[in-house]
Formats: C-alpha cells, structure tokens, sequence
C-alpha cells in the first residue's frame, strides 16, 4: 500500500472545518503521461494500452500539446462500423479533438462532475500549455480510499490515546 | 451506503450478451445501452462470464482484422468478481482499484440483482464532496 495521504489531517490549531478542499495537483498520476502520434494504427495503439495498462492516451505528435485523446471506448465503439478495417486505421481518424482537460489547480469535485455529465472517465491535465498528467476515475476513488484508511488509521490512534 | 442503496437508484437491470454473439454485435450494443461492459449469459440467469469495452479493445491487438467475427466466449472474462447488496461502497472501491475493474455484477444468492460501475461510485463519490463543498461554504459564512 502506498504512504497514506495527509490532506485529511487537520493542522495544529484547525477544525476540520478547515480542511481545503482537494485539487488536481493532490491526486494526479504519479505515472508519466502516455501519450501516442496520430499517425499511429488503431492496433498499435491497442497494444500500447495493454502494455501501459491504461484506458486512454492523449494524443500528440510532440509529445506535448493536445492533438486528441483516444480510450478504449473508442476502439469498442468504431468496430461495428470498420469492422476489418479498424486495426489498420489511424489514431487520428478516430480520435476526440475536442478534448475536455482541467488543470493542477481545479477543484478534484468539478473533475469527477465533468466525468459524470461528460461520460468520460479520462481528463488530461494541461499546465502552460503542455500535458503533464491525466486524471482517471480511478485516481480519484484511490485517493478517496487513501483518505478513508488515513480517518481510521487517526480514529484507532485517538481510541489508543483516551 | 452500500451497493444496495446505488441499486435503489440506478435500478437494478442487467443487460446480458451471449457467448455466441460476436464482437461487433456486442460493441455495438454498449455503444447503443450506453454501458461499458455486458454480463455474458446464455440462459439470461446464469453468470458465465463479463465483456467490456477494455475486452474488445485488447481483443484487436490479439485478434487484429479478424476481431469483429470472433464470439464473445473467446474475448470475455470467465472468473468474474462479485459484489453482494450488503456490501460497502468503500468494500466496492478497493475492489475496483486493487483488480483493475470497472464493472461488479451484484448476486444476492444466485440471483444477479445489478451491475455496478466505477462511475456509479464516482457519483455517490460526487455526491459526498458536494455535500463536503457545502458544509465548507456554510462555514465559511457562519463565520463571517
């Protein structure tokens, strides 16, 4: 298990009212950004999921402005249509262009709110212009549960303390 | 909360595949039901596997131009996790994080009762921190 977070723990002197709120910046990918060209197949690019073990991968051709992004539901989605076709076409042909990206400073809250009434479960993280991160629906239950095991973990010491 | 409190909400429907189907029958389906993944069963009540859209994605790197033909029994999940009414949303997230899934049918004995999907958490999640932003908000201006 990884070092649990602190953000749920009150500073001296603070309520809990007084906790801030989560950002971007607390639960973004430790993992670097995967990003893919568009000139790249829709079968390498499967492939490329399955190694990263990931979802979705921004596209760029430089590796750091926003071409597209490119998920699963993608690939899923475009077979009935292309059928033989789709592992030989390209990542651009069947990209999102108009992609929906936060940056370190949003709220985690209007994140997960956009996922919901977007249907997304991917949003990229774009600081000065450039990608640096990708925040995933399961990035933001990880924290979640992090933050669960850090309340126990402080209520089992208070137990231990009384 | 538990799983059977996201079920009273949600409703507790499961949409089915076949083991015969293809995939291109199947893709188009979770793109018409707005689902990420299909419970696979071929008498409708028994649980004989799940297909997602992850399934079908990894499939073409195994299968390539040949992929649409291939029947659901080839690319599905046999071994399928769990989940029961009774347990905990909390439970439901590690479970989801720790295996890498997105989709928990829901069995209540024998009987599949629902699916739940990381995204259904995520709104009960959203629902917690909009509550959270406004007990914030409220005390910031109880305080002045």
């Amino acid at each position: 298990m990884s070092p649990v977070s602190t953000n749920h723990i009150k500073r001296k002197g603070e309520g809990p009212m007084k906790r801030r709120i989560s950002k971007v910046s607390d639960i973004i990918s430790k993992k670097p950004v995967h990003t893919i060209k568009s000139d790249e197949t829709i079968g390498s690019l499967s492939r490329k999921l399955q190694k990263e073990r990931v979802g979705a991968m921004v596209v760029s051709d430089d590796g750091t402005s926003i071409a597209g992004i490119i998920s699963e539901r993608d690939i899923a989605y475009a077979l009935s249509l292309h059928r033989s076709n789709l592992h030989e076409m390209t990542v651009g042909a069947l990209m999102t262009r108009k992609v929906i990206t936060c940056s370190l400073n949003d709220r985690v809250y209007d994140v997960v709110r956009q996922m919901g009434e977007c249907h997304i479960r991917h949003v990229p993280v774009v600081d000065s212009g450039k990608v640096v991160g990708m925040v995933g629906m399961r990035d933001v239950l990880e924290q979640r549960l992090e933050e669960l095991e850090g309340n126990l973990h402080l209520m089992k010491k208070l137990v231990v303390a009384s | 909360m538990l799983v059977s409190d996201i079920l009273k909400h949600k409703g507790g429907e499961v949409k089915t595949a076949r083991s015969d189907e293809t995939a291109m029958c199947v893709a188009k389906r979770l793109k018409s039901e707005r689902v990420g993944a299909l419970v696979v069963s071929d008498d409708g009540w028994s649980l004989d596997g799940i297909i997602s859209e992850r399934d079908i994605a990894f499939g073409l790197a195994a299968h390539g131009a040949g992929l649409y033909a291939i029947p659901v029994a080839d690319l599905m999940t046999r071994s399928v996790i769990t989940c029961g009414p009774r347990d905990s949303i909390a439970q439901v997230m590690s479970v989801m994080t720790q295996r890498r899934i997105r989709h928990l049918p829901v069995r209540d004995g024998n009987r599949l009762i629902g699916v739940i999907s990381i995204g259904d958490v995520l709104k009960h999640r959203l629902g917690e921190l909009e509550l959270e932003a406004n007990v914030l908000r409220d005390y910031a201006i109880a305080r002045g």
